[in-house]
C-alpha cells in the first residue's frame, strides 16, 4: 500500500474511532492515534517528537528566563534539524537509513514557532495536553502545513460535530487524490512524459522546455495534493489548518508568489526570520536575502539550494525596487495586457528555479540552461 | 400569560425529557430537572412548607440553585436568592429581615453565617470542585462519594422521596426574592410575584424571539435578576438550553467566544464590562457571533455607552439589543432593538408591554426633551419590599414605580438616561450603594471617617472609590481597608482604589463634599486618558501613510490580517516612522509583536512614557 493510501485509510478509521468517542477524550484519541501510527511508521521520528514536544513545553516552566528558555529550545530544535538534514543524525542512529525522521522538518517549525510565540507573550492561556495534541495532530504531521498553534488551540475549544466541516473534508480529500493520481501521476508522469521522450531528438529545445515544466507542474499538484489531503483529514476531525497554497502559478510576481506558495512555510519564514533580521539590521534586503536562504535550506541542506534561495531573495528584492520605480508605473500604464505578461513571467521565473533543484549536477544544470536559451 | 402548572406539563413531555435543559461543568437534561425538582418537592413536604413560606437559597453549584429556584416556583415556595460571598453580620441581618422556613445551603456557609444557630431547618451539601485523575480513579474502582456529610446536590436530595406537584399556584404569590442597593445602607427585599415574572418572561421571550430552539448563553452571578430569571427560568419557560460552563474571568475570554460556536448558542446574555472585555480581546476571534445559529447579544444592568456600543458592533459584525430594567421589573422593561424600529444607538429603546413617565421633582409630567425622573407602570413590577413599607410607599405610588433614574425622552419615543436621582454606582452591572461600603470601611479599628464614590471606567462603566482618613500615628495602607472589606462584602463591592487624605473636605453642616474629592482623582484621569489620544491620532497617522490607504480605513481594530497593505515591507515602514515620530527606539520583540494598531498604541504609550 502506498503512503498516501495508508494515511488516508489510517486517517479515516481514526476518525470514526474519534467521534465515537465521549467528547472530553476525543482530543487523546487522536493524540493517541498519531503515537500508534509513528510507532508504526517511524519509531524515531516517535522519540524524537516526544522528547523535543516535552522539553520544548516544561523548558518554560523552569526558573530560567524567558529568552535563555527561547534560546534553548531555538538551539535545540535548529541542531537536530541540521544534524538530520546533513546526514549525521541518520547516521549516528542508522549508518544505513539516511532518510529524515518523518515529520522532522514540519514538528521541529512548529515547536520553534511555538517558542517564540511564548517569548511574544501571545499564546493564550493552555496547558501541556493542548500542546501535546498540537504537536501529535496525524494530519499535518508528516507533510504540514506547519500550521499555528493559536489556531489549534481554539479549534480545540471550538470543536463540535460539523455536518458540513466534515462532508468538506471528504471533498478536500478527494480534491487531493484527483491532483495527485489523476493530474500529477497519470496526466503529467505518464501522459507528459511520453509526449516529451517522443520529442527527444526531434526538438531539444521544447523537450527540455516541457521536461522542465512537467517537473515544475508535477511537484505542484503532488504537494498541493498532499496538503489538501491534510486539510481534509483535519477538517473531518473537526480542525481548520491554514492552507498551504492559493493558485501560485497565477501570482503577478515573484513576491505574492510567495504568498501563494507553501503558505505556511514562506509565512514562517515572514514571521521568524525576515521581521527580526530586518528589525535588528533595518535593511529589507537583509531579511529577503535571509528569509529565501531558509526557506531554501529547509528543504535540503546544499550548494544548489543556496543558490535557488539566493536566486528567488534576489528575485523578490529586486521586484520591489521596482515596484517602487517610475518604470513600474509606466509599464503598467502603456504594455496592454500587462496583468498577463506579470503573471507568465513569474511563471518562468520559477520555472527557471526549479531547473536548479530538478537536475542531478552542475554539468545537467548548465546543459539545462543552455538548452532552454537556445545556446546548445 | 404563561405559568408555572403550563411550563412543567410541557417539560415533562416526552419530547422534551431528552433535551439539554443545562449546560454547566456537564451536561443536564430536563429529565435531570424534573426528577430534580420533584425530590426538591420531597424536601418541602418533609419540612411542612405551605405555598407562600420562604426559604434561603445559596449555593455555588448553578445546577442546585437553578433547580431549587424552577422547585420554589412549581410548589409555590418563595425562594431568597443570597449570595454566598455576603460577610456574615450583612448576612445575618438579611436573614433577619426575611425570616425565612429554612436554608438549602453549601455546607462551607453554616459555619460561615453561623446557620446552626438560626431558626429553621437546614438543608445542605458539598459543591464538589471538579477533580484531576478522574479517568485513573474510575478505572481503578475508587468510590464516588467521599464519606457521610460530603455528599453533593444530586447525592444529598436521591434519598429523598418525590413529591406530587400542587395543582395551580396563585398568581399573586410571591415567586422570589433579591436584594437590591437602596437609599440606606441596608440592601431592600425585593419581592416578585408569579404574575409579575411570568408577564416579563413572556415578553422577554417574544422580544428576543426565543423558542424551543433557543440556547441562551449567560455566565452571569445567578443571584442577579439576569443572570437567574434570563438564564435557567428563561430557558424553563422555552423549553429551551441554558448554557453556562465556565464562570467569567479575563483568562476565560478566548473560551467565552469558542462556547459561542461550541455550543451554537443563540442568545447572549450578558452586561457591558463583559462586552468591554471581549472586545479588548477580540483579535483572532471577530467571527465568533457569525454562525447561522446566532440570533442576538442582549446587555442589561448597566448603561451601555455610545462607543463600547458602536466599536462591538463594528469588530464582531452582529447586533446588541440594550435591555433596561431594573430588579424590581423583573428583568426587561424598555429595548433598544433588535426590530429596527425600536433600535437607537445610545438609548434604552423603547417600553414594551409597560408604560414610561418621565416627572419632574413635584410629580408633573414633563415633554419629551426635558429630564426628569423615570417612572414605569407594567404587569412586570414588584410586589413590594419585604418588611420595608416605607420604602415601598415611596417607591410605587398610584401603581407607579419610581426608578431614581433620570431619563430624557426624544422626539421619536426613545428614552435616554441621563443621570441618576440617587447615589448609587454601577460596577460591571452590580448595583453598589457607596454608603453600604463606607459603613463598613469605618467598623476598621484605625479609620476616622471615609467616603465612596463611583468614577466612569470604559470597561466597568464604573469603578468604586474609597477616599479613607486614618487615625493618627496608625500604619493604615489600602491593603488593610480591602482586606477588612472582604471580610464584610461581596468580591463586586470592594473599592476598586483606595485613596488616604488627612481629612475629608466637608460642608458647612458637616457633610462630606463628595465632588470635590472626586473632582480631584478626576483630573488624574483625564490627563491620562489626553496622553492616549494624541499618540493614537499620530499612530494611525503613521499607519495610513506606511500601508498606503485613507486614513478613515484605520481605527483601533486595524491589524495585519485585515488591511491589505499592511505586509512585512509596510509593516517596517511603520516601525521606522513611528520611531521617528514619537522619538522612540522599538525593540525586535516589539516589532515582532506590533501586529495590530493596539498593540503599537500600547506600546507607543509605554514607550513615550
Amino acid at each position: 500500500m502506498d503512503l498516501l493510501t495508508y494515511i488516508l485509510f489510517f486517517g479515516l478509521a481514526l476518525t470514526l474511532i474519534t467521534w465515537l468517542s465521549p467528547a472530553r477524550w476525543q482530543i487523546w484519541v487522536i493524540l493517541a492515534g498519531t503515537v500508534l501510527f509513528l510507532a508504526l511508521e517511524a519509531p524515531v521520528s516517535l522519540l524524537i517528537l516526544g522528547l523535543t514536544t516535552g522539553s520544548s513545553y516544561w523548558i518554560f516552566r523552569t526558573s530560567l528566563s524567558l529568552t535563555t528558555a527561547t534560546i534553548l529550545i531555538l538551539v535545540q530544535n535548529i541542531t537536530i534539524f541540521v544534524l538530520y538534514k546533513i546526514g549525521i543524525g541518520a547516521a549516528l542512529l542508522s549508518p544505513v537509513d539516511r532518510l529524515i525522521p518523518l515529520g522532522l522538518s514540519y514538528y521541529s517549525f512548529r515547536q520553534i514557532h511555538y517558542a517564540i510565540e511564548r517569548y511574544k507573550g501571545k499564546v493564550g492561556p493552555h496547558n501541556f495536553g493542548d500542546y501535546a495534541a498540537y504537536m501529535f495532530f496525524l494530519p499535518t504531521i508528516l507533510i504540514g502545513p506547519i500550521n499555528r498553534f493559536q489556531p489549534f488551540l481554539r479549534n480545540i475549544y471550538r470543536r463540535r460535530w460539523d455536518a458540513n466541516l466534515f462532508s468538506e473534508g471528504l471533498e478536500r480529500i478527494l480534491y487531493g487524490y484527483a491532483k495527485i493520481v489523476i493530474i500529477g501521476n497519470f496526466l503529467l508522469t505518464n501522459k507528459l512524459t511520453a509526449v516529451v521522450t517522443a520529442l527527444e531528438g526531434k526538438n531539444e529545445w521544447l523537450a527540455t522546455y516541457l521536461r522542465v515544466l512537467n517537473y515544475t507542474l508535477n511537484t505542484y499538484f503532488q504537494f498541493a495534493g498532499y496538503s489538501d489531503v491534510a486539510i481534509g483529514l483535519a477538517l473531518l476531525l473537526g480542525f481548520r489548518v491554514m492552507e498551504n497554497f492559493n493558485y501560485p502559478f497565477l501570482a503577478p510576481n515573484i513576491n505574492e508568489f510567495w504568498n501563494r506558495w507553501h503558505i505556511s512555510l514562506s509565512s514562517w519564514c515572514r514571521d521568524y526570520v525576515y521581521t527580526p533580521m530586518a528589525s535588528i539590521t533595518r535593511k529589507p534586503i537583509i531579511g529577503i536575502i535571509m528569509t529565501m536562504l531558509v526557506i531554501g535550506l529547509w528543504h535540503e541542506i546544499s550548494l544548489k539550494y543556496i543558490i535557488w534561495g539566493v536566486y528567488h531573495g534576489l528575485g523578490v528584492a529586486v521586484w520591489h525596487l521596482y515596484n517602487r520605480s517610475e518604470l513600474s508605473k509606466r509599464l503598467q500604464n502603456s504594455l496592454p495586457a500587462y496583468d498577463y505578461w506579470a503573471i507568465l513571467l513569474t511563471f518562468h521565473f520559477v520555472l527557471f528555479s526549479f531547473v536548479i533543484v530538478k537536475e542531478e549536477n552542475w554539468q545537467a544544470i548548465v546543459q539545462t540552461y543552455r538548452l532552454l536559451l537556445g545556446l546548445a | 400569560m404563561s405559568d408555572i402548572t403550563e411550563i412543567f406539563q410541557r417539560l415533562e413531555q416526552k419530547s422534551v425529557q431528552n433535551k439539554t435543559f443545562a449546560q454547566l461543568e456537564k451536561a443536564y437534561s430536563y429529565a435531570e430537572l424534573t426528577d430534580t425538582v420533584h425530590r426538591i418537592g420531597g424536601v418541602f413536604q418533609a419540612q411542612g412548607l405551605t405555598i407562600g413560606d420562604r426559604v434561603i437559597l445559596s449555593s455555588r453549584d448553578n445546577f442546585a440553585l437553578g433547580s431549587l429556584v424552577l422547585a420554589g416556583l412549581r410548589y409555590g415556595i418563595t425562594v431568597i436568592l443570597m449570595d454566598p460571598d455576603l460577610g456574615s453580620i450583612r448576612a445575618a441581618e438579611l436573614i433577619a429581615l426575611c425570616a425565612p422556613k429554612g436554608f438549602f445551603v453549601d455546607a462551607s456557609l453554616v459555619d460561615k453565617w453561623d446557620l446552626e444557630k438560626k431558626e429553621g431547618f437546614l438543608f445542605r451539601w458539598v459543591k464538589r470542585a471538579k477533580k484531576k485523575g478522574t479517568l485513573f480513579k474510575k478505572m481503578l474502582g475508587g468510590k464516588k462519594s467521599t464519606g457521610k456529610g460530603e455528599q453533593s446536590f444530586l447525592e444529598t436530595l436521591a434519598e429523598m422521596p418525590k413529591a406530587d406537584f400542587p395543582d395551580r399556584i396563585d398568581p399573586a404569590t410571591i415567586a422570589y426574592i433579591l436584594f437590591t442597593s437602596g437609599t440606606t445602607s441596608t440592601p431592600k427585599a425585593v419581592q416578585i410575584s408569579h404574575k409579575a415574572l411570568w408577564a416579563n418572561l413572556d415578553t422577554i421571550t417574544r422580544v428576543y424571539e426565543l423558542d424551543e430552539h433557543s440556547r441562551i448563553f449567560n455566565i452571569l452571578t445567578t443571584y442577579h435578576t439576569d443572570g437567574i430569571m434570563q438564564g435557567p427560568v428563561l430557558a424553563a419557560l422555552n423549553t429551551a438550553g441554558w448554557y453556562h460552563p465556565m464562570e467569567f474571568t479575563v483568562d476565560q475570554v478566548p473560551r467565552i467566544f469558542d462556547a459561542i460556536y461550541k455550543y451554537r448558542i443563540s442568545h447572549f446574555i450578558t452586561v457591558p464590562t463583559m462586552l468591554a472585555f471581549l472586545l479588548k480581546l477580540a483579535e483572532g476571534y471577530e467571527d465568533s457571533f457569525s454562525g447561522e445559529e446566532f440570533r442576538y447579544i442582549v446587555t442589561s444592568a448597566a448603561p451601555f455607552e455610545v462607543k463600547l456600543w458602536e466599536d462591538f458592533e463594528k469588530t464582531f459584525q452582529t447586533r446588541v439589543v440594550n435591555n433596561y430594567g431594573l430588579t424590581e421589573t423583573v428583568v426587561g422593561a424598555s429595548y433598544s432593538g433588535p426590530e429596527e424600529q425600536t433600535r437607537k444607538v445610545g438609548t434604552i429603546g423603547k417600553p414594551i408591554d409597560c408604560v414610561f413617565r418621565i416627572v419632574d421633582d413635584k410629580g408633573r409630567e414633563l415633554d419629551s426633551g426635558e429630564a426628569g425622573e423615570l417612572l414605569i407602570k407594567g404587569d412586570n413590577l414588584l410586589t413590594n419590599y419585604l418588611n420595608n413599607e416605607e420604602a415601598t410607599r415611596q417607591a410605587l405610588q398610584d401603581g407607579w414605580f419610581h426608578t431614581g433614574d433620570i431619563a430624557v425622552r426624544d422626539e421619536e419615543g426613545f428614552y435616554k438616561l441621563v443621570g441618576r436621582k440617587k447615589n448609587l454606582v454601577i460596577s460591571g452591572g452590580i448595583n453598589i450603594q457607596p454608603e453600604e461600603v463606607s459603613e463598613i470601611i469605618n467598623t476598621h479599628p484605625a479609620v476616622v471617617e471615609s467616603v465612596c464614590f463611583g468614577v466612569p471606567d470604559p470597561v466597568f462603566g464604573e469603578n468604586l472609590h474609597a477616599c479613607v482618613v486614618g487615625e493618627a500615628g496608625t500604619d493604615l495602607d489600602a491593603v488593610a481597608i480591602i482586606e477588612h472589606c472582604r471580610t464584610q462584602l461581596e468580591p463586586a463591592k470592594i473599592p476598586k482604589q483606595v485613596f488616604f487624605l488627612n481629612e475629608l473636605p466637608k460642608t458647612i453642616s458637616g457633610k462630606i463634599k463628595v465632588r470635590a474629592v472626586r473632582e480631584l482623582l478626576e483630573k488624574e484621569d483625564v490627563a491620562d486618558a489626553v496622553q492616549g489620544e494624541s499618540h493614537r491620532e499620530g499612530i494611525f497617522a503613521a499607519a495610513a501613510e506606511a500601508f498606503k490607504v485613507p486614513r478613515q480605513q484605520i481605527n483601533i481594530n486595524t491589524t495585519a490580517e485585515n488591511l491589505d497593505g499592511w505586509d512585512s515591507m509596510a509593516h517596517l515602514l511603520f516601525v521606522t516612522k513611528l520611531e521617528e515620530q514619537f522619538k522612540i527606539r522599538l525593540s525586535s520583540k516589539e516589532i515582532m509583536v506590533m501586529s495590530t494598531i493596539r498593540e503599537a498604541e500600547k506600546i507607543v504609550s509605554q514607550k513615550a512614557r
